[in-house]
C-alpha cells in the first residue's frame, strides 16, 4: 500500500513503533555509557506508546480499544519519567564512586 | 462542503482549496494538500511578521524605556528624533558580522542551538489565537501545548551552553535550565485556574468565555484568580529569563552567560526567541486573565458587527471586528511586555538560590493555595463579577459536576446544560437516577 | 498532476514524522558522542509526539512534549553533563558486539514488521474516513473524566453489568501519584551531594581498543577445533539417521549396513530423539565458537548442553544406563577443555575470558 496516497493504517504506526523499539533494544545492548542505556530504555517505551496510541485511535480503525490506549500511553509516560529519575540518581552515584560511567567497569560484584 | 462551514477549523485551507478547485477544476479535489500548504504558508508569513517585527519594535522600546528609567534618552539618531530604525541598523550590523565558531565548540550542536530555541518559541505561536477562531492551529489542548513547547526552549540554551566550549557558557546554561524547569511547576498550577473556571483547555473557548463587558474577564472572577494572575506573571518572567531572573545572561557576572560565544546572526536568533517568548507569555496572560481579544466594552457587539455564536457566513463588518480583536490582543500583550521591561530596569537581579527559593517556597504554595480557593469558589457558585453582565456570545462555562453520573435524571427545563464542545463529547446522555440504578440491580437479581 | 490530486496530506505528514522519528532513533544508536545522542533522542521523541497528534491523541502528544521531552530529556542531559569526563568522550563498542546486536536487532525487527502487517483488521484503513476530521479529536475531557472514575466513552455499553463495573482509571491514578511522591523523595535523597574523602583524580580514558589477550596453547586450540569437527559429524549422523528412519517406509537402501547395526539398539527410542540430539550437537558447535570468542558463558553452555543431551536420552525410552554412559563419555572432553583453560601460565586463559 502506498503510504503517500492512501490513508494510514494501524500497521504503519506499528512499523514505526517497531523501529523505535528495536533501536532502543540495540542501544540498551551495545552502549557502554550508562546514560546511553537509559536512552535506549526511553526509546523502547516510546515504541510501545506508539503502539498503544495506534490501537486506540479512532481515525485508523472503526472499532478501537478507545480511550484505553491513550490512558495506557499516559501512564507509561509518567512511569518512564519516574524511572528515568531513579536510574539517573543511580548512575550519578556510580559515577561519584568510580569516577567512570562505563558500565563495563561495574563488575566488582561478579564471582 | 461549504468552505465556511466550520469556522475556525481549517477555514483558510478550505478557502484556498475552494478557489483552486474553481480555477483548476477536478485536478484539485476539495481536500487537497495544496490548500493546506498554502494556508500554512500564509499563517507562517503572518506569524513570522509578528515575531520579527515585534522583536524589532520591542528592542527599540526596551532601549527607550531603559533610557528613560535611567534618566537618559536612549537611541535618538537613526531614523529621526526617536531613533525608530535603530534596531534595523543593529540588525544589518549583526548580519554582516563574521561568523565565529570557537575552537573547542562542538560544531553541529553549536550551530543548531539558536535554531532550537527559536523553533520552540515559534512553534508555540501556532496555537495562539489572535482573534476569535483566528489561530494558525486551533488545538483543543492549546494551553497545554503552549506550556509544553515553551519548556523546549531550555534545550537551545543547554546546547548553547555546552557546545560553546567555555565554562561561562556552561554555567549560564545550567543555571537557566534549572530555573526554567523549576518554574514550569508553578506556571502549570497557575494555568490550571482559568482552565478550571472555563472548563476547557481550548484558548479560543477561554477567550470566548470572556466576551462582553470587562467584568467578564477572568482576573475579576474571584480574588484567588486575581492573585494567581500575578503569580503567573512572575513565573512567566522567570520562565523567559527576564530580569530580575536573568542570571543566565547576567552581564555583570558571566560575561554573557550561555550566549557568550555567539555573535552576529546566531545571537540575533537567541534574541528573537527571547522577545518572541516574552510576547507569547504576555499574550497567554492576556487570553487567560485579561479577556484576550475582547475589549473592555463590547462595541462591535453593540453595533452588530461581530460574529454571533454559531454564525458562519462571512461578512465584512465581522472581519473588521476580528481585526479590531487582533489589535486589542496585540495591545494587551505589548502592555505585558512593557511591564516586563519596566520591572527589568527597576529591580535588582536575584541570585540563583533566591530564584529557587522564590519558586519553591513562595510561588508553588501560593499557586496551589489559590488553585484550591478558586476551586471552592467555583464549586459553591459564589457571587462573582462574571454574573454582572451576560456573555455576548452566549457562552456558558462547562460544568461537569462531581456527581454527574449518579445524578442522571431526565433533563428538566431549569437545569444547567453542559456547555458547547463537551456536549459533543458526552452526547445527549440523559442522566439516570441513582435510585433507578438500584432498582434495576434488584430486578436483575430476582 | 494525478499525483497532485492523490496525495493525502495526512499520510504525507505521517510519512514525514515517521521518517524523522526512525531516522533520529537510528542516529541515537549509531553515534558514539553522548551529547549528540541525547540531542537526537530529543528530536526523535518530538517527532513521536507529532505522530501522536496525527493519530488524534492530542492530550498524549502534549504530555509527551511536556513530560518526556521537556522533563525527562532535560534530566538526561543534566546527567550527561555531570558525568562527562573529558570533552566529547566516547566509549566505543567493539565490532563483534555490533554484529551480534545488528543480527538480533534485525531479526526482531523483521518479526515485528511481519506481525504488524499480517493482521487483517490492522491492515486496512478506516472505510468512512472522509466523514471524520482529525481536527475534531477531542479527547481531553473524556480522559479527565476517566481519570476521575467515570468512563464517559463507554456509556453506550449495552450490558448493564459491564457498565456498572467500569470504574475508570481512578485507582491507577492514585497509585501513580503515590509512586511519583516516593520516586521524588527517593531520587532526591539518592542524588544528594555527598562528601567523598580522597576523591580520585579524573582518569582520562583512552578510546578503547579490543583488549590484547594472551595466546592460547595449541592443546586448547586443538581441543576446540576437534570438538567442532566431532560435534558437526555427530550432528550430521543424527540428522541423517532421523531422515532415513523417516523414509523407512519408502526405501531401505543407502546406509542400510550402518542402519542395520544401529537400528536394533534404537528401536525403543522415541521419534524425537534424533532431531533433538542433532540440534544439541549443533548447539555444542555454537558454544565452542563462543569459547573461541573469549566468552565464559560458552563453557557453561557446553556443560549444560551435555546435560540436556543426557536428559533427552534418558527420557526417550532407551535404557537409563545408556544415558549415564553417554553423560560420562561426553563430559570427558568438556572437563579436559576446562582443565586446559584453567591451567597454564598466569594469567590463565580462563581469567582472560569475560
Amino acid at each position: 500500500m502506498n503510504p503517500i496516497t492512501e490513508p494510514v493504517t494501524v500497521s504503519h504506526f506499528l512499523a514505526v513503533g517497531a523501529v523505535l523499539f528495536v533501536c532502543g533494544a540495540v542501544c540498551m545492548a551495545t552502549k557502554r555509557n550508562a546514560l546511553g542505556v537509559l536512552m535506549g530504555i526511553e526509546l523502547v517505551l516510546n515504541g510501545a506508546n506508539l503502539n498503544f496510541v495506534a490501537f486506540g485511535s479512532k481515525f485508523l480503525r472503526s472499532t478501537t480499544i478507545g480511550l484505553d490506549g491513550e490512558l495506557m500511553a499516559l501512564f507509561v509516560i509518567v512511569l518512564a519519567a519516574a524511572e528515568a529519575a531513579v536510574a539517573l540518581a543511580i548512575a550519578l552515584n556510580f559515577y561519584n564512586n568510580h569516577t567512570t560511567i562505563d558500565v563495563d567497569h561495574a563488575d566488582e560484584l561478579r564471582g | 462542503m461549504q468552505p465556511a462551514a466550520r469556522l475556525g477549523q481549517a477555514t483558510v485551507a478550505l478557502f484556498f482549496n475552494d478557489i483552486l478547485h474553481r480555477a483548476l477544476g477536478s485536478w484539485v479535489p476539495l481536500d487537497s494538500w495544496l490548500g493546506f500548504i498554502l494556508a500554512a504558508g500564509v499563517h507562517l508569513f503572518l506569524l513570522i511578521n509578528v515575531v520579527a517585527v515585534g522583536a524589532l519594535i520591542f528592542i527599540w522600546m526596551e532601549r527607550k524605556i531603559a533610557g528613560r528609567i535611567q534618566d537618559r534618552l536612549g537611541p535618538t539618531r537613526v531614523g529621526g528624533k526617536f531613533g525608530w530604525l535603530q534596531t534595523l541598523a543593529d540588525g544589518i550590523k549583526l548580519v554582516a558580522k563574521e561568523d565565529i565558531t570557537p575552537k573547542d565548540a562542538d560544531p553541529l550542536l553549536f550551530k543548531l542551538a539558536p535554531y532550537v530555541s527559536f523553533a520552540s518559541s515559534f512553534t508555540a505561536y501556532m496555537a495562539l489565537p489572535f482573534a476569535n477562531g483566528w489561530a494558525a492551529q486551533n488545538i483543543n489542548v492549546g494551553v497545554f501545548f503552549i506550556i509544553a513547547v515553551l519548556g523546549l526552549e531550555v534545550f537551545g540554551v543547554i546546547l548553547a551552553g555546552y557546545a560553546s566550549g567555555s565554562k561561562w557558557s556552561l554555567f549560564g546554561g545550567m543555571r537557566e535550565a534549572a530555573q526554567v524547569v523549576s518554574y514550569e511547576v508553578p506556571i502549570g498550577l497557575c494555568i490550571v485556574v482559568p482552565v478550571l473556571l472555563v472548563g476547557s483547555m481550548n484558548l479560543v473557548t477561554i477567550g470566548e468565555s470572556q466576551a462582553g463587558l470587562f467584568t467578564n474577564w477572568l482576573i475579576l472572577h474571584d480574588p484567588f484568580t486575581f492573585a494567581v494572575s500575578f503569580v503567573y506573571f512572575t513565573c512567566a518572567v522567570a520562565s523567559v529569563n527576564r530580569a530580575p531572573f536573568d542570571l543566565a545572561e547576567a552581564e555583570s557576572e558571566l560575561v554573557a552567560g550561555f550566549h557568550t560565544e555567539y555573535s552576529g546572526l546566531r545571537w540575533s536568533f537567541f534574541f528573537m526567541a527571547e522577545y518572541g517568548s516574552m510576547f507569547l507569555v504576555s499574550g497567554l496572560a492576556a487570553i487567560l486573565f485579561f479577556g484576550g481579544w475582547n475589549g473592555p466594552i463590547p462595541i462591535f457587539h453593540i453595533l452588530g458587527w461581530a460574529y454571533e455564536q454559531g454564525e458562519t457566513t462571512w461578512k465584512v463588518t465581522g472581519y473588521i471586528a476580528q481585526v479590531a480583536g487582533v489589535l486589542n490582543f496585540i495591545l494587551k500583550a505589548t502592555l505585558g511586555v512593557t511591564v516586563m521591561m519596566w520591572v527589568r530596569w527597576t529591580l535588582p537581579r536575584l541570585r540563583i538560590d533566591q530564584v529557587m527559593t522564590t519558586c519553591l517556597k513562595y510561588c508553588v504554595p501560593l499557586a496551589a493555595f489559590c488553585f484550591v480557593g478558586a476551586m471552592i469558589w467555583k464549586l459553591n457558585g459564589w457571587v462573582s463579577p462574571h454574573d454582572f453582565a451576560p456573555n455576548t456570545l452566549g457562552h456558558r462555562f462547562a460544568e461537569v459536576r462531581e456527581d454527574w453520573v449518579l445524578r442522571r435524571e431526565p433533563m428538566a427545563s431549569g437545569q444547567e446544560p453542559v456547555a458547547n464542545e463537551n456536549a459533543a463529547v458526552l452526547g445527549d446522555h440523559a442522566p439516570l437516577s441513582y435510585s433507578s440504578l438500584i432498582s434495576s440491580s434488584q430486578e436483575a437479581s430476582q | 498532476m494525478m499525483l497532485l490530486a492523490a496525495i493525502n496530506p495526512h499520510s504525507l505528514a505521517f510519512l514525514l514524522f515517521a521518517l524523522l522519528a526512525c531516522g533520529f532513533a537510528i542516529a541515537v544508536v549509531m553515534t558514539s558522542n553522548i551529547v549528540r545522542m541525547a540531542f537526537y533522542l530529543t528530536l526523535s521523541l518530538g517527532a513521536t509526539s507529532g505522530l501522536f497528534f496525527l493519530a488524534g491523541a492530542e492530550f498524549v502528544g502534549a504530555m509527551q512534549l511536556l513530560i518526556y521531552v521537556g522533563g525527562t530529556l532535560v534530566l538526561l542531559i543534566f546527567g550527561v553533563m555531570l558525568t562527562a569526563q573529558a570533552r566529547f568522550i566516547s566509549m566505543k563498542t567493539s565490532g563483534a558486539e555490533w554484529v551480534m546486536a545488528a543480527g538480533v536487532g534485525s531479526a526482531l525487527l523483521l518479526l515485528l514488521l511481519y506481525a504488524g502487517f499480517s493482521v487483517e483488521s490492522w491492515n486496512k484503513p478506516r472505510a468512512d474516513l472522509s466523514s471524520l476530521s482529525i481536527f475534531d479529536a477531542r479527547t481531553s475531557t473524556p480522559i479527565g473524566l476517566a481519570l476521575s472514575g467515570v468512563r464517559v466513552d463507554q456509556l453506550d455499553e449495552p450490558s448493564e453489568q459491564l457498565r456498572r463495573g467500569m470504574s475508570g482509571y481512578l485507582f491507577p491514578f492514585v497509585i501513580i501519584s503515590m509512586h511519583l511522591l516516593v520516586v521524588l523523595i527517593g531520587a532526591g535523597y539518592m542524588a544528594r551531594t555527598k562528601r567523598f574523602a580522597g576523591r580520585l583524580a579524573v582518569e582520562q580514558l583512552a578510546v578503547v581498543a579490543p583488549r590484547a589477550r594472551g595466546p592460547r596453547s595449541s592443546a586448547i586450540m586443538g581441543g576446540i577445533v576437534s570438538g567442532v569437527f566431532v560435534n558437526m559429524l555427530l550432528a550430521v549422523l543424527c540428522f541423517g539417521y532421523w531422515l532415513s528412519a523417516a523414509a523407512k517406509a519408502e526405501e531401505q537402501g543407502g546406509m542400510s549396513k550402518l542402519l542395520g547395526q544401529v537400528a536394533p539398539y534404537l528401536q525403543s527410542a522415541a521419534d524425537w530423539l534424533c532431531p533433538v540430539l542433532g540440534l544439541l550437537f549443533l548447539a555444542n558447535v555454537l558454544m565452542l565458537l563462543v569459547v573461541y570468542g573469549w566468552q565464559k558463558w560458552g563453557v557453561v553452555g557446553l556443560v549444560l548442553v551435555t546435560i540436556l543431551q543426557a536428559l533427552a536420552i534418558g527420557n526417550s525410552g532407551l535404557h537409563p544406563a545408556v544415558a549415564w554412559v553417554f553423560l560420562v563419555i561426553a563430559m570427558a572432553p568438556v572437563a579436559l577443555l576446562i582443565v586446559l583453560l584453567c591451567s597454564g601460565p598466569r594469567p590463565t586463559v580462563w581469567e582472560q575470558m569475560d
